[in-house]
């Protein structure tokens, strides 16, 4: 009996924690409007900052209070209220998600390289050792300390946003900013106090958390991330119900912790994952329950989604299949070994662009569905592409039925759930020991996977040279179906879905069908790409984690989400110890690279169609011009050929190589006639093919603009109804 | 009389698009004007200028003598500019009394606010803890005329005020219009309701293609109208 009460109290705390930490994501969701999902993080590196002024330095704890929570936390939120979030405004709700998961890894990144991890940071309680004894139990102080926080960030907060001026903007400013400004008020002042606040909450859920385990960044930052669920359970508006969903979480973990040795001892193993992922359960729970959110109305954003040529997609299927047979040679199997991973994260990058580009779901659980085709893959043990089929049938499956109870939702939602999921397979269900599925034993990931070195019709591809280019061929073949899709029916239909839902539904196409669709679809491309994953190297479970998966979309928005050049970016980047290598003995980049891609990430919000998007114009002036584009192959094939015959070694090659590239593209610039601008290239082509292409508003036509059989014919291309042969015949009579 | 607002050459537009291209308009204080003229020729666009939403890109605004380019919008609302925007001017998840509570700039209390807008408006005073989104169309307009109301602007800029509303309801908001250009405030009206606005109006504009097409009287500007209307048939 005691030690339930002292469990529950416990949990009582603990949930106070998650309410402190939840309320301040309710506050900037509710009057911002963007979901921060770097909160946690920002919380953890409050801790780590308290740990430096308190203990490192000595500081006594009230001054120390004051300068994070008071001081540093504020000025953080208000720099990136100010340098960040005020410029995404006309951005998709995906690009200031993926903004904040950008910040989430740089914080990470900035917390690894500033505190080396390995170095015990130990972290006092508040008041440690002073033991309030209570009707037989004793409460230490420092659980008192957190329920009183929360009760005064309770009052607090309603008196703020019910009770003051300011706080009455700051909600108003959610409905209507510009209303805002013609009440007298200044809505930017209502965003940065939020988010002045919102990080100073974060902040102090940090600094309250972190004495429970070592202070380390990760696990640190997902234990806040525990009390995303409690937001959740207050729909990101209601405050209330965000401490009740918080009290729930903490006792629920509590309880889970504090039984778990109950169990039986040969049970443990199997429920010590599920009390870990016992948070993300709960949101998944809450998620699922929650009513479906109203379709949303046609949203006009600043990001187009460019319809990829053929010619394009065959030259790039091409390209890495012929660059890897180029490239394969001249590396040593160590190199290759390396370099392995490249086409398999560039496969799993690419299954992002039908369900996150095209159609608007920020599914956070490619690589976790990655991870389902490469223990099908592994397990079943078919060197032959019909391993990869299985591995793609089974993802696939998983990933549509993750994909089911989500269709009602969007946006944040979609993108909670599928981190939730993701936080249940990597912290339970992957590491499982072994279990029997009738009477055969199964584990999800034996230690690592064995490696399933491809088989082709007899011709053995075991070398890692040759499973080097079947993998990039997989890839050409997988990028060249992804073009397919988006140039299909069902592609026009994954863009109406993300741009305007309702309209979708009421022009009779199930919406619920089409996601689930295009979630199964993604989930069988991951899953081979996992089946390409392990195949080069043995597959661990902290290869498919959270963490692991989000630099990967991070790079993939960078590079433009929506083009299947993005994807070998990917692979380069984060798949190959190239960036690595081209700064070694310059730069420690191994230590800053998430700190690097989440900086970079973060300027999505100024460019949101990527990098590719950025290219693409330089891509089809050399193409456009012949002599140039002969010149650069003609370059490209003698750098391969002075290095294959090793008259060069490694680095004048690259370099070689990149300053063919960049030349030819200076090149045709400069032959350009000035006068000739991009957008007249293309009506001289007389193809809508991408981004630059003059879009016209359909509401417009015939306003505007001339209503011409040209125009028409241009719309019904945009929207893909002349496959469909319904294309309106224009009349010329009339005038 | 003395001119309150000025508008000199005023050229506006969206992403390098140009919308209005040199409209020059004078409104003296206490009288009404209303603007007149088809969809997209710049109506809305010409009131975002004025209450400093929208910078323009060429002329000057210049309200009570000084010149005010470029001067953000909150900055103006304090003076004593109040716009009531096109759609609902109100904030649809606050309640009747915090959107009342939003309007206590220039001075004005809480309380007083409520008094004001109350013993204008007494329909709203049994539905202040409502949630002003589900409430009707006309209730919500009265809500945001309240702002004028309580306020006491020196110009009020009203765009489409009776979009969507019965014609009874229209009426009703229509007086109270009334009541506050008696009482001395300048109003700029934007209206589909052609009659009713010129009505109200001392003097109107018709604006098409962002450009000032016609201006005189309103007895004036109505004929033109129904010659217009009737040559074209
Ligand atoms: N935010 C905007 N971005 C781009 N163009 C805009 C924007 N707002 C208005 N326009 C364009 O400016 C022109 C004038 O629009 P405006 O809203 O001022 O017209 P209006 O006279 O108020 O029309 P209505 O009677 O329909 O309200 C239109 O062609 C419109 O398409
Ligand atoms: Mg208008």
């Amino acid at each position: 009996m005691d030690k339930f009460l002292s469990i529950t109290v416990g949990g009582f705390a603990t949930g106070a924690i998650y309410a402190v930490a939840a309320s301040g994501l309710v506050l900037t969701y509710a009057t911002t409007g963007t979901f921060n999902f770097a909160h946690g993080a920002i919380g953890m590196v409050a801790a780590f900052l308290y740990w430096q002024v308190h203990v490192a330095w000595g500081w006594s704890t009230p001054v120390s209070l004051v300068a994070v929570l008071l001081v540093a936390a504020p000025l953080f939120g208000v720099g990136l209220e100010r340098l960040i979030m005020r410029r995404l405004e006309g951005t998709s709700e995906t690009t200031r998600l993926v903004v904040t998961i950008s910040l989430l890894l740089g914080l990470l990144g900035f917390s690894v390289a500033m505190w080396a991890p390995g170095t015990n940071r130990p972290m006092r309680q508040f008041f440690q050792g002073n033991v309030l004894e209570l009707a037989g139990i004793r409460i230490p102080w420092h659980q008192l300390v957190s329920l009183a926080a929360a009760a005064a960030v309770a009052i607090g907060l309603r008196l703020l946003l019910y009770g003051t001026r300011r706080g009455i903007t700051m909600r108003a400013s959610v409905d209507n900013r510009s209303l805002v400004a013609l009440n007298g008020s200044r809505p930017e002042h209502s965003a940065m106090v939020s988010w002045a606040l919102g990080c100073s909450l974060a902040a102090l859920s940090g600094i309250l958390i972190a004495p429970t385990l070592t202070l380390s960044a990760v696990p640190l930052t997902l234990l806040i991330v525990n009390a995303y669920g409690a937001a959740i359970f207050g729909r990101l508006q209601s405050l209330p119900l965000t401490f009740v969903g918080a009290m729930v979480i903490g006792l629920a973990t509590s309880y889970g912790i504090g039984y778990l040795s109950s169990l039986p001892t040969d049970l443990q193993p199997y429920a010590r994952g599920l009390v870990d992922a016992l948070p993300a359960i709960v949101l998944l729970a809450v998620v699922w329950l929650l009513p479906a959110s109203r379709l949303a109305q046609v949203t006009r954003t600043r990001e187009i989604a460019a319809k990829p040529s053929w010619g394009g997609a065959i030259a790039l299927a091409v390209a890495s299949v012929v660059g890897s047979a180029m490239l394969a040679p001249l590396l040593t199997t160590g190199e290759l070994v390396s370099i392995g991973r490249l086409w398999g994260i560039a496969i799993v990058g690419l299954s992002m662009i039908p369900v996150i580009g095209l159609s608007g779901q920020l599914s956070l659980s490619q690589l976790t569905f990655a991870g389902f085709g490469a223990v099908a893959y592994a397990h079943l043990g078919w060197a032959n592409p019909l391993g990869l089929v299985w591995a793609a049938l089974v993802a696939g499956v998983v990933a549509g039925l993750v994909a089911l109870p989500l269709v009602r939702l969007q946006g944040i939602y979609v993108a909670l759930a599928t981190a939730a999921f993701t936080v249940l397979c990597d912290r339970w269900l992957f590491p499982l020991p072994e279990f029997s599925i009738g009477s055969r034993p199964f584990q999800f990931f034996p230690g690592s996977l064995p490696v399933v070195r491809p088989h082709l019709l007899g011709i053995d591809l075991t070398s890692p040279t040759a499973s080097f280019v079947y993998a990039s061929v997989v890839f050409a073949l997988l990028a060249l179906l992804v073009v397919a899709i988006r140039r299909s029916a069902f592609g026009a239909r994954l863009i109406a879905i993300k741009e305007g839902p309702a309209a979708v539904a009421t022009a009779g196409i199930s919406v619920a069908a089409v996601k689930v669709g295009v979630f199964a679809l993604s989930g069988a491309i991951a899953g081979i790409g996992g089946a390409i994953l392990s195949s080069s190297s043995p597959a661990t479970v902290s290869q498919f984690d959270l963490v692991a998966g989000l630099p990967i979309l991070l790079v993939m928005v960078v590079g433009g989400i929506t083009s299947v050049g993005a994807p070998v970016f990917a692979g380069v980047f984060l798949g190959s110890p190239l960036p690595t290598k081209l700064m070694s003995g310059h730069f420690d980049l191994g230590r800053w690279q998430n700190a690097l891609i989440g900086l970079v990430g973060v300027s999505v919000g100024r460019n949101p169609n990527g990098v590719s998007a950025a290219l693409n114009p330089a891509g089809r002036r050399v193409k456009a011009d012949l002599p140039v584009a002969a010149a650069l192959i003609v370059a490209l094939g003698t750098a391969w050929g002075l290095r294959i015959t090793e008259t060069i070694s490694n680095g004048p090659y690259v370099a070689l190589t990149i300053a063919a590239l960049v030349g030819s593209v200076w090149l045709a610039r400069r032959r350009l006639p000035e006068a000739i601008s991009l957008a007249e290239l293309d009506s001289v082509r007389g193809v809508a093919s991408g981004a630059t292409a003059p879009m016209i508003e359909p509401e417009l036509l015939g306003l505007t603009v001339p209503y011409t059989p040209e125009a028409v014919a241009a719309l019904d291309e945009a929207l893909d109804l002349a496959s469909a042969g319904r294309r309106v015949e224009v009349s010329s009579a009339g005038g | 009389m003395t001119t309150l607002l000025e508008l000199r050459g005023i050229r506006a537009g969206y992403d390098g698009l140009e919308v209005l291209h040199g409209i020059d308009l004078v409104v003296e204080a206490g009288s009404v004007v209303a603007v007149l003229g088809p969809n997209g020729a710049g109506k809305t666009t010409l009131l975002r200028v004025v209450s400093g939403e929208l910078e323009p890109s060429g002329g000057d605004l210049v309200v009570g003598g000084r010149r005010l380019n470029g001067v953000p919008a909150a900055t103006l609302a304090r003076a004593g500019v109040c716009t009531i925007p096109e759609g609902r001017g109100v904030f649809p998840n606050l309640t009747v009394r915090e959107n009342l509570w939003m309007m206590t700039h220039r001075g004005v209390g809480r309380s007083e606010v409520e008094e004001t807008a109350f013993a204008y408006f007494p329909q709203l005073a049994a539905r202040t803890d409502q949630v002003a989104g589900t409430m009707s169309g006309g209730e919500q307009q009265m809500l945001a005329l309240a702002r004028a109301v309580v306020t006491g602007p020196a110009l009020l800029l009203l765009d489409e005020l009776s979009m969507g509303l019965a014609p009874l309801v229209v009426q009703g908001l229509f007086e109270a219009v009334d009541r506050l250009a008696r009482a001395g405030v300048a109003i700029v009206i934007v209206e589909q309701f052609v009659d009713a606005a010129l009505d109200l109006a001392d003097r109107a504009v018709i604006i098409s293609q962002g450009r000032v097409s016609s201006e005189g009287a309103p007895a004036q500007i109505r004929d033109e109208l129904r010659a217009a209307y009737f040559g074209a048939a």
